[in-house]
């Protein structure tokens, strides 16, 4: 068994099963769903005819362009801020505390959470931001404000404010492994010559760390489009973004069109994921 | 103009208190669980508690015709082992494969990657009507597996990758010119020295499947996996009985973590000692 | 390294172990076995618990809040049991996917109020809008056969925080959901046929919509409600929508929301967790509604799916509805409750509302699924994501 020639059998033999599985269990289905988009029939009818009208339907509907505009809104603030965050937390992290106890104490504390369910902990968001919440009552009691704040529950805010909490993780994680690999001699040269810090950070430390920022935000952009059940929770059943559109549209019947929105939905992430990976080139992802 | 120092104990401080203030902006809410976990039985899931009790935990324990959370705990955790063991496999031999640059490679990587690219609806939803199509059922074992899958080869793909790309080829070569055949090659140098990647795939198996609900939404059968109960309670009543589940999980996480530290100092300890004990050798 | 691998092995072998072995006892288990779809406000545990222990079947329960969603249930899984409101089983009796239940194999019916027998508790009370149960239930004009069996029933109105909100004599208008004053400590409720019902009623009390039949409306009618709603979310009037009854329960003892379309489970259980609730009497009247079991045409326990209907019947199940705030159409459960709950529940001593006499006289609409349902789920779809 060989992988050591350019092309040699072996690799074939061992990139099979990986591919295989994501053929059957991802692309057939992906496919069939693109055909369900096309069909007539509200239902689930295999001898429908096909139409590329459902994809009319959909933009001739204000209210679900809107629909499609705000979750790609949502997506770009929440790169914004998960992306300043969680950097500013990666660079303290490995450039700024010395101790390796402290650092691993430290990045243990973000991690942990993560494995508890990500729904219970949407679940605990509820009794922090509402009107008898904790967030309300330190307002209150320090005199902030006189009336408590609604805008945490059940608004666009509010489920801003969680979802910062779930997801700036992915934004720092491959943060740190690049500024880790960025070796010491590279700033330590570049103050040898005479660069201030601002220098070494923002022509050797930050586009050494790019593909990682690259990486996060691709990872946040992705969570966030396919979101739902956060929207669902705190907002109250009352903001639906594309992923709350397909299963409100799969509860009533509608087949096709929840696979029309399902098939938007993915389309413009794999957009979003070819503009961002313009910037930088994956595959060498980890190379010294 | 502020000094140099300054304006580093400044930027220190800012990213300081940026983590500091991010970490308590995490716990929190868990903490505040934590202690409503403990609520009476007349309480809600918000303040104010109303009396203090293990009622909500004793909930958990007791069996339930509806809501019980005792089955689809024991087959997330079946499925998560089964990922975990499945995504490592899959993931090291697909980044082997990649190492040899075999024609349609780049197809095929970013056929890999698909999998994180595809919203989970949509894929849970195919698979889903597709079964329906082809008279096929749906159950937690076949169905949702397939799915999680889908979901956690591409994470455990780019760490095997990662990995890889800081491997160093000219110990296999070496092997090989000590006449190892590639089959030994492989499993007493290449695999020892990516093992830590191979791990890390297997622990993004077993995390990435145990707590993924969006793909399983549809594809799953009647007999349902932990997160999605807990995400039907979105739709019926939110108990405290979550806070409990949620408190357990973190106090086991932390355990878990303490315990694991605790080997890493013993360890270490041990192999300080043994390295104490053998002589340094006398090199001119 | 070694030592590694072995165990890892041994971890998924032990996993296929236990896979396997789930299987068996399943295959084994299939002649005792009910598959029953229902929602949070009948499949409740204490019924199911004791049904099992009665009968030796285990029930497997299939919950959704939305009726149709239940309905489609039958026609992807197997299903023995339906339970359903009457504005659905006409629903499932078009499609074909339930079967006519024999009335002389279910002997507690001869008991059944006379609201369900003419579809009028007296012949002096109205009728009502809508799917009226005692007058769509039956498959033949002898009445030896039915669509399904009601087992609960209940007159809507608004549930509300007295604390907060006044009301004279605990009566309200429908409108008083859409009343300013209340902007933002509302909730309404958020499966399209129900609240677009609940909203035209509210409309219709505020003088907003003039329709026939609120519980068919017209495509303008459904048009008018629809921007109605939408003009109020954008005011922010909505705190929330609720699907099930114990999503709003949480809503309301939080404080987050003072009013509702709510159902009187909600309000029981508010209270026992001592936030203050009244359930009000409607100025324009009552939403009526009767919740039921269906036989599905595909079950392979048509025995055990007469005796599900029987047990309902019986009266434990009906005692421990009344507990949470429903009726039952039989009177067999007053073996299971003390007079002085009888005369709570059902003489309307020291309950909101009164008797049962009294909501009779008062209804106004039935739940009803609409002739043009598809575009009432268009509409409602487009509010819910504006």
């Amino acid at each position: 068994m060989s992988t050591r020639r350019e092309r040699s059998p072996t690799s074939y033999a061992l990139a099979g099963p990986a591919g295989l599985w994501m053929l059957v269990a991802l692309v057939v289905p992906t496919l069939f769903i693109v055909w369900v988009s096309l069909w007539v029939a509200r239902g689930f009818t295999l001898a429908s005819p096909l139409t590329l009208a459902n994809y009319g339907k959909f933009f001739a509907r204000p209210a679900y362009v809107h629909v499609l505009g705000d979750t790609v809104q949502q997506a770009l603030v929440m790169m914004v801020i998960t992306g300043v965050v969680g950097y500013s937390i990666a660079y303290f992290l490995v450039v700024h505390v010395r101790r390796p106890g402290l650092q691993l104490a430290l990045f243990l504390g973000l991690v942990v959470p993560f494995w508890t369910s990500a729904l219970i902990r949407t679940i605990a968001w509820i009794p922090f931001l509402g009107v008898n919440g904790v967030i309300n009552q330190a307002l209150l009691a320090i005199g902030a404000v006189d009336r408590p704040v609604e805008a945490f529950l059940f608004s666009r805010a509010g489920i801003t404010l969680a979802q910062v909490s779930f997801y700036t993780l992915l934004a720092t994680g491959p943060v740190v492994y690049t500024l880790r690999n960025i070796p010491r001699s590279l700033p330590e040269a570049a103050q040898c010559l005479r660069a201030t810090p601002l220098h070494v950070f923002w022509l050797i430390t930050f586009p050494l760390t790019l593909p990682g920022v690259v990486i996060g935000q691709i990872l946040v952009f992705l969570n966030v489009m396919a979101d739902f059940a956060t929207a669902q929770a705190i907002g109250g059943h009352k903001y639906a973004f594309l992923g709350n559109l397909v299963i409100l549209l799969y509860e009533s019947g509608q087949f096709s069109f929840a696979a029309v929105v399902s098939v938007l939905l993915m389309t413009t992430m794999l957009l979003g994921v070819a503009l961002l990976l313009k910037v930088v080139d994956i595959r060498r992802f980890g190379e010294p | 103009m502020i000094a140099w120092r300054t304006r580093q104990r400044l930027v220190k401080g800012a990213l300081g208190a940026v983590t500091v203030l991010f970490l308590a902006y995490q716990w929190l809410p868990m903490l505040t669980m934590a202690v409503l976990s403990f609520t009476g039985p007349e309480g809600g899931t918000t303040f104010p508690m109303r009396g203090v009790s293990l009622h909500w935990y004793r909930e958990l324990l007791r069996v339930q015709m509806v809501d019980d959370f005792k089955p689809p705990l024991a087959r997330s955790v079946a499925l998560a082992l089964a990922c975990s063991v499945t995504t490592a496999a899959l993931a090291l031999a697909a980044a082997q494969a990649m190492r040899a640059r075999f024609r349609g490679s780049r197809i095929y990587f970013y056929l890999i990657l698909l999998g994180v690219m595809a919203p989970g609806l949509l894929v849970g939803f195919g698979v889903a009507l597709l079964a329906r199509a082809l008279g096929l059922g749906l159950a937690w074992y076949t169905s949702t597996f397939a799915v999680h899958i889908v979901w956690t080869l591409p994470f455990g793909f780019l760490t095997m990758l990662a990995v890889f790309n800081r491997f160093d080829r000219r110990l296999e070569e070496a092997a090989l010119t000590l006449r190892a055949t590639h089959w030994t090659t492989f499993w007493r140098i290449t695999f020892p020295l990516v093992l830590p990647g191979v791990i890390g795939a297997a622990l993004f198996g077993f995390t990435l499947s145990y707590d993924e609900f969006a793909r399983s939404l549809f594809a799953t059968g009647p007999e349902q996996t932990l997160p999605l109960v807990i995400y039907a309670q979105f739709d019926r009543q939110l108990q405290p009985t979550l806070y409990a589940i949620g408190a357990v999980t973190t106090a086991v996480s932390l355990g878990a973590v303490a315990l694991f530290a605790c080997l890493v100092r013993l360890f270490r300890r041990r192999t300080l000692t043994r390295a104490r004990a053998v002589p340094a050798p006398n090199i001119p | 390294m070694i030592t590694t691998r072995r165990e890892v092995l041994k971890s998924g072998a032990m996993a296929a172990g236990t896979m396997a072995l789930g299987r068996i006892p399943a295959a084994m288990a299939q002649g005792k076995e009910l598959n029953v779809v229902g929602a949070t406000f009948n499949l409740r545990d204490v019924i199911l618990q004791e049904f099992t222990k009665r009968t030796g079947i285990t029930v497997k329960p299939w919950l959704n809040p939305s009726a149709q969603a239940r309905v489609d249930r039958l026609r992807v899984a197997p299903v023995d049991n339906l339970e359903s409101g009457a504005d659905f089983v006409k629903y499932a009796w078009e499609e074909k996917l339930i079967q006519p239940i024999d009335l002389s194999r279910i002997p507690n019916w001869k008991h059944a109020a006379r609201l369900f027998v003419e579809g009028q508790h007296s012949p002096q009370s109205p009728v009502g809008f809508g799917d009226n149960p005692g007058r769509m239930m039956y498959v033949d004009k002898e009445k030896t056969k039915a669509k399904y069996i009601p087992t609960m029933y209940q007159f809507d109105s608004v549930g509300y925080n007295p604390e907060k909100i006044p009301a004279k004599d605990n009566v309200l208008s429908w409108g008083e959901l859409f009343n300013p004053k209340w902007r933002g400590r509302v909730a309404l409720y958020g499966i399209d046929w129900l609240g677009m019902l609940d909203a035209a009623l509210g409309m219709h009390a505020l003088g907003l919509l003039k329709a026939a039949d609120p519980t068919n409306l017209t495509e303008k009618e459904v048009d008018t409600v629809i921007l109605y709603l939408k003009e109020k979310k954008k005011e922010g009037h909505f705190r929330a929508h609720w699907k099930a009854f114990g999503e709003l329960v949480n809503l309301m003892v939080s404080g987050e929301v003072w009013i509702a379309d709510a159902w009187w489970p909600t309000v029981l259980e508010v209270r026992k967790k001592g936030v203050p609730c009244r359930y009000a009497e409607a100025v324009e009247g009552y939403r009526a509604w009767a919740v039921g079991s269906c036989i599905s045409a595909s079950t392979k326990n048509l025995d055990g799916a007469y005796e599900w209907i029987n047990f309902w019947l019986e009266g434990f199940a009906g005692a421990r509805q009344a507990e949470i705030g429903y009726y039952s159409p039989v009177d067999t459960y007053t073996k299971y409750l003390t007079p002085e709950q009888v005369k709570h529940f059902y003489g309307g001593e020291g309950r909101d509302g009164g008797s049962v006499e009294r909501r009779n006289a008062k209804v106004f609409v039935w739940n009803t699924k609409p002739k043009n349902q598809e575009y009432y789920t268009d509409k409602w779809n487009e509010f819910l994501a504006s």
